[in-house]
């Protein structure tokens, strides 16, 4: 440590002497001031702390009834929502300065590309859960959603708590108004023909949207263009050159529609396109509640049961996968002075049907035993229960392993190149702007010390001077 | 030719409104915001206004979010801030006074010295003091605010002008004189005619203090630290308006109107402060100035 | 910005000095007075400027220099070259550029326009235009998103006109520099223009009495006259501006986190710097950059207290 308080080299003794005491008078308050939390529990064992976001709310009223008196302190933190980092800040400074008894033993985080972050250099963090949670509990997750938890050593690093997968929205009033008994459609190109239907016979209603700050976890990701596609420890393939990407970038901007049956403004947002208008769209499975707003008193909502969930298109390769976009993570601190009661709670909250069935709102649980009883709770909110049901299971199985998780946000890089382009006038198309996208994701690459492999030509070239 | 000095005026008038709605403009639609329900927001003119009921409605609604949390941040506003002027101010005025009317080895250099600081912008040496503060173990306590808020080079300036131009010298003279300490000339000479100054010092440090974004973002680690102003991003993070991927988990959530209220609480006390204190601000104080 | 506004001296006080003319020379101390009674006055604030001033630059500069292979500029020249860095400083200085010319005009002559008029009327305007800044920081930037979405703005005849319907069009990033030159004027701008105000009531009115006697119209008097007596204000405008302008961090930061980061998180280099060593914990390479603007801002400052002849230390 750097003395800065070198006393020796100021003038005057008296100086120095009140130096010396404003000092001890600093730190004895610092000392006494009080900490992040108020947390003083008479009892002998240490509460584990808990963060959750405000949506787990419900969560924890669920685990507190079902373990009643349970020595837990739940903090309410923003989830570290929106690349706000709250976690890798936290953990940073801790690194630094010794882990508080303040921190958190266990967390949940809504973004679900962290977990690898935390868990390998330099945070390191993140406690291995495999000594803790068993081999069958962590087969039963659905698909390939727990590489998110997968450290490229092997580590488990953390547990999901539901997924997000993109499913296929239906207006079914609308829907059969337009296309009658012809079934919805299974593919991309599908989408597209009754989108130039729509145009034709019925202006003014879309089915999808390039406009949005996060489509591209639905157009690329659902679709297997490997922009964001992990190969190696710290090496992320991003090949705007792909079949993939191109097939589906030349379907969308040929199809006639962009601007028009494909929205290229924000649904959903001010000024944007209203959902009563939505005759079909891919999207993740929460938009029937969180932004469809069922029944909800909203102004751009549509009533209980106009929505149902199909799903979702084949990939323009004709793989059954599809994107995602969320899907909450538990994270378990390797810092924690009770790491088997941690794990156990992590795991309790991810895997119990008590936790897991509460409300549609919170979203399909990863932990396929669960999936069962939660779909049969939608009830009346959305048309179709049962086919929505099973849509939703399908595609929480489909999402494509492909797309990180690297501790960068692609929705970021697609917000800054992509959407200022397509929701300008005159608005640019998807393949025009692909570089630019691709460029900004090797720029967070490599800022964030990852090496990139491409076959572009742009991507390959410092600073996009090959674009 | 009085025809033409007439046209310029109006002409001037003209262009002074215009400006004077491009800086008002803004704040009428703040105040205007919480009266109205947010599809009002959306739907009716930006400056229409809603109803006080409305406007109640919000404040409820933004007080109600997450038990209290906006409250906590502003009591901490108040905290930090109120802290950090009062340091400053027990630092600034001795520190003018000693500049000005005293003499010891150094004191050009301070001076001077003083002069650079208060030139390099504060926000230069967060991160600096970030890393330092992590160092004495300070970080999260109010102390990693109330410290640096208290340094206050540009209240040692203004200290140092006023005493050199306020404080008769021959005054000073007499008192050494006739055997008053410098602590005596300091209590029953400076100190009484000391007010406006200190009335300065606070009202500058009080608005930075109150205001400053990037310091207590960097300090601070848990919600509860907060205050008002770093709240804020994180409101707006948290609502389905801004962000229609904000989950809300049936808590109490914020829209337009909750955000603009929010805004309105985060600025009301500077706003106020500069209402009353307009007219020695705009028409007394800084409005006089050098004379050469 | 949240600078406090750097300001003149205060005015004439109604205690002992009326009449006397106060001046930026200052006359030494007054005589007599115990050599060492002076330390104690200072010492609380000399403590906190070695412990809040010199010694957090010290340690950042120490953390800068601080390499895998020991002391040495590895973290500058790596900083330097990350493909952030160069597009941060470039976005930062079109913003400067933007924000000053534009600021520099509108203030000295709305300054000149707000100075013709009667002294209610005169102070009426300053008043409005000096109330944003009370709002400098996030809540500028909550203001002024709103300002910048066309569905809820009373702006947006303009926004319209330019074919702008979401906020993601007016954000888009080429307006960036356009849109924070914006909101530093409009939280600026207004102190500045009180500051110009006074240093025009100091212009001896004789001179303009002269100079209309001899038939000088009113934008000639301003050209000739007012604006060449008042040009050191303007000087200092633009020197402490473009100082507090280079550390641009809240603006786009809340912008980004509204706009679901349309405004990259590496925009400006006080937020590449944050990023570094916040999101991937390289504080080495952060404190770089803070040292970077640091120097930015210390060349500055010492360009105009020695080179200027704004401050006689005396």
């Amino acid at each position: 440590m750097k003395s800065f308080f070198n006393l020796k080299s100021w003038r005057g003794r008296s100086l120095r002497s009140r130096v010396a005491f404003a000092a001890v008078v600093v730190t004895g308050l610092a000392l006494a001031a009080p900490g992040a939390s108020t947390a003083t529990t008479m009892s002998s064992k240490k509460p584990l702390i808990v963060w959750i976001d405000t949506s787990r709310i419900p969560y924890e009223q669920a685990y507190m009834k079902a373990n009643p008196g349970a020595n837990i302190k739940w903090v309410i933190y923003n989830g570290n929502e929106n690349g706000t980092g709250v976690l890798q800040s936290k953990f940073a400074l801790w690194n630094r300065i010794g882990w508080p008894s303040v921190a958190p033993d266990v967390m949940f985080d809504s973004q679900n590309y962290d977990a690898v972050q935390l868990g390998t250099a330099p945070y390191n963090d993140l406690l291995s859960l495999s000594k803790y949670v068993p081999a069958s509990v962590l087969k039963g997750y659905a698909g390939h959603s727990m590489s998110a938890c997968t450290t490229p050593s092997g580590k488990i690093v953390c547990l999901r708590n539901d997924t997000a997968a993109d499913v296929l929205w239906v207006n079914q009033g609308l829907y059969t108004k337009f296309f009658g008994k012809a079934p919805v459609p299974t593919t991309w190109s599908g989408i597209v023909a009754d989108g130039q239907m729509l145009k034709k016979g019925h202006p003014g209603y879309t089915v999808g949207d390039i406009g949005d700050e996060f489509d591209d976890d639905f157009i690329y990701w659902g679709n297997g263009c490997p922009l964001d596609q992990v190969v190696g420890a710290n090496t992320v393939e991003i090949d705007p050159t792909n079949l993939a990407c191109t097939k589906i970038n030349n379907l969308l901007d040929n199809s006639g529609l962009e601007g028009n049956a494909i929205s290229t403004t924000y649904v959903f947002a001010a000024g944007g396109f209203p959902a009563a208008k939505v005759v079909m769209m891919v999207g993740p499975l929460w938009y029937g509640t969180a932004v469809f707003e069922n029944g909800k008193k909203a102004p751009d909502g549509v009533p209980n049961g106009t929505m149902a969930a199909y799903p979702p298109p084949l990939s323009v390769l004709g793989k059954p996968i599809t994107g995602a976009l969320g899907g909450g993570l538990w994270l378990v601190s390797s810092h924690s002075s009770q790491p088997a009661a941690a794990a156990a709670l992590a795991e309790f909250m991810s895997t119990s049907p008590k936790v897991q069935a509460v409300g549609v709102d919170a979203g399909l649980p990863d932990y396929t035993p669960d999936q069962a009883a939660y779909v049969g709770s939608f009830g009346s909110v959305f048309a179709n229960p049962v086919v929505s049901g099973k849509a939703w299971e399908t595609a929480a199985a489909e999402v494509w392993n492909g797309w990180g998780p690297t501790p960068w946000s692609t929705d970021a890089a697609w917000a800054s190149t992509v959407v200022p382009g397509v929701t300008a006038t005159p608005p640019s198309t998807l393949g025009k702007q692909m570089n630019s996208f691709a460029l900004a994701l090797a720029n967070d690459a490599r800022l964030a010390g990852w090496t990139v492999k491409s076959t572009s030509k742009c991507i390959n070239s410092f600073g996009g001077s090959g674009c | 030719m009085l025809a033409r000095h007439y046209a310029y005026r109006i002409i001037a008038i003209l262009i002074l409104l215009v400006f004077a709605a491009f800086f008002f403009g803004p704040i009428i639609w703040l105040l205007l915001a919480p009266t109205k329900t947010d599809s009002q927001i959306i739907n009716q003119t930006p400056l229409a206004f809603g109803s006080f009921g409305t406007f109640g409605h919000m404040f409820h609604q933004l007080i109600s979010y997450e038990g209290d949390l906006v409250l906590t941040w502003l009591k901490n506003s108040a905290i930090y801030s109120f802290g950090g002027t009062a340091l400053a101010v027990l630092a600034a005025i001795p520190a003018g006074y000693g500049l000005a009317l005293t003499h010891f080895v150094g004191r050009r250099a301070l001076l001077a010295i003083t002069l650079v600081v208060m030139i390099v912008p504060a926000t230069a040496l967060v991160l600096p003091l970030f890393l330092e503060a992590n160092t004495v173990h300070l970080v999260g306590t109010v102390w990693s605010l109330i410290l640096p808020f208290g340094f206050f080079p540009f209240g040692v300036y203004l200290a140092y002008i006023y005493f050199s131009t306020t404080i008769p010298k021959d005054l000073i003279g007499a008192a050494r004189i006739d055997g008053a300490g410098e602590w005596g000339v300091f209590r029953r000479i400076a100190l009484p005619l000391a007010t406006p100054i200190v009335a300065l010092v606070a009202f500058f440090s009080f608005v930075a203090n109150w205001n400053n974004y990037y310091l207590p973002f960097v300090m601070t680690y848990d919600n509860s630290q907060y205050p008002l102003q770093v709240g804020l991003p994180i409101l707006l993070g948290s609502s389905p308006s801004i962000n229609p991927v904000a989950a809300t988990g049936g808590q109490a959530v914020i829209y337009r109107p909750e955000m603009a209220m929010a805004t309105i609480i985060a600025i009301a006390p500077v706003l106020l402060v500069f209402l009353f204190a307009q007219r020695t601000l705009v028409a007394g104080m800084l409005a006089g100035s050098t004379k050469e | 910005m949240t600078d406090p506004l750097v300001t003149v001296a205060p005015g004439e006080h109604a205690s002992a000095r009326r009449g006397r003319r106060s001046r930026w020379r200052r006359e030494r101390p007054p005589a007599g007075g115990s050599r060492t009674a002076g330390y104690f006055f200072v010492a609380l604030y000399v403590a906190m400027l070695l412990c809040l001033g010199v010694a957090p630059t010290v340690y950042a500069i120490s953390l800068a220099l601080r390499t895998s292979h020991g002391l040495g500029v590895g973290n500058f020249v790596d900083s330097y070259h990350l493909p952030e860095f160069m597009p941060a400083f470039k976005h930062v200085l079109l913003f400067e550029a933007i924000w000053l010319v534009s600021q520099s005009v509108l203030v000295v002559s709305l300054a000149l326009m707000v100075h013709n008029l009667s002294r209610r009327v005169s102070a009426t305007f300053r008043f409005i235009f000096y109330l944003p800044g009370a709002m400098a920081g996030a809540a500028s930037v909550v203001i002024w998103l709103f300002m910048f979405t066309p569905t809820t703005s009373p702006f947006a005849f303009i926004e319209h006109a330019l074919h702008y319907t979401l906020l993601a069009n007016t954000v888009t990033p080429a307006n960036l520099p356009v849109l924070f030159a914006i909101m530093a004027f409009w939280t600026g701008a207004g102190g500045w223009i009180v500051v110009m105000h006074g240093a025009l009531n100091n212009v001896p009115t004789e001179l303009i009495e002269a100079a209309e006697i001899d038939g000088s119209n009113v934008f000639q008097t301003a050209l000739r006259i007012k604006l060449p007596l008042i040009r050191k204000w303007v000087v200092y405008m633009l020197v402490l501006s473009f100082a507090s302008g280079t550390q641009l961090f809240v603006e786009p930061q809340i912008l980004g986190i509204a706009t679901g980061g349309e405004v990259p998180p590496q925009w400006s280099p006080n937020q590449l710097a944050y990023y570094l060593a916040f999101q991937l914990d390289r504080f080495n390479e952060a404190a770089a950059i803070s040292v970077d603007l640091l120097v930015f801002g210390l060349l500055v400052a010492v360009l105009i207290v020695w080179r200027g002849k704004l401050f006689e230390v005396q």
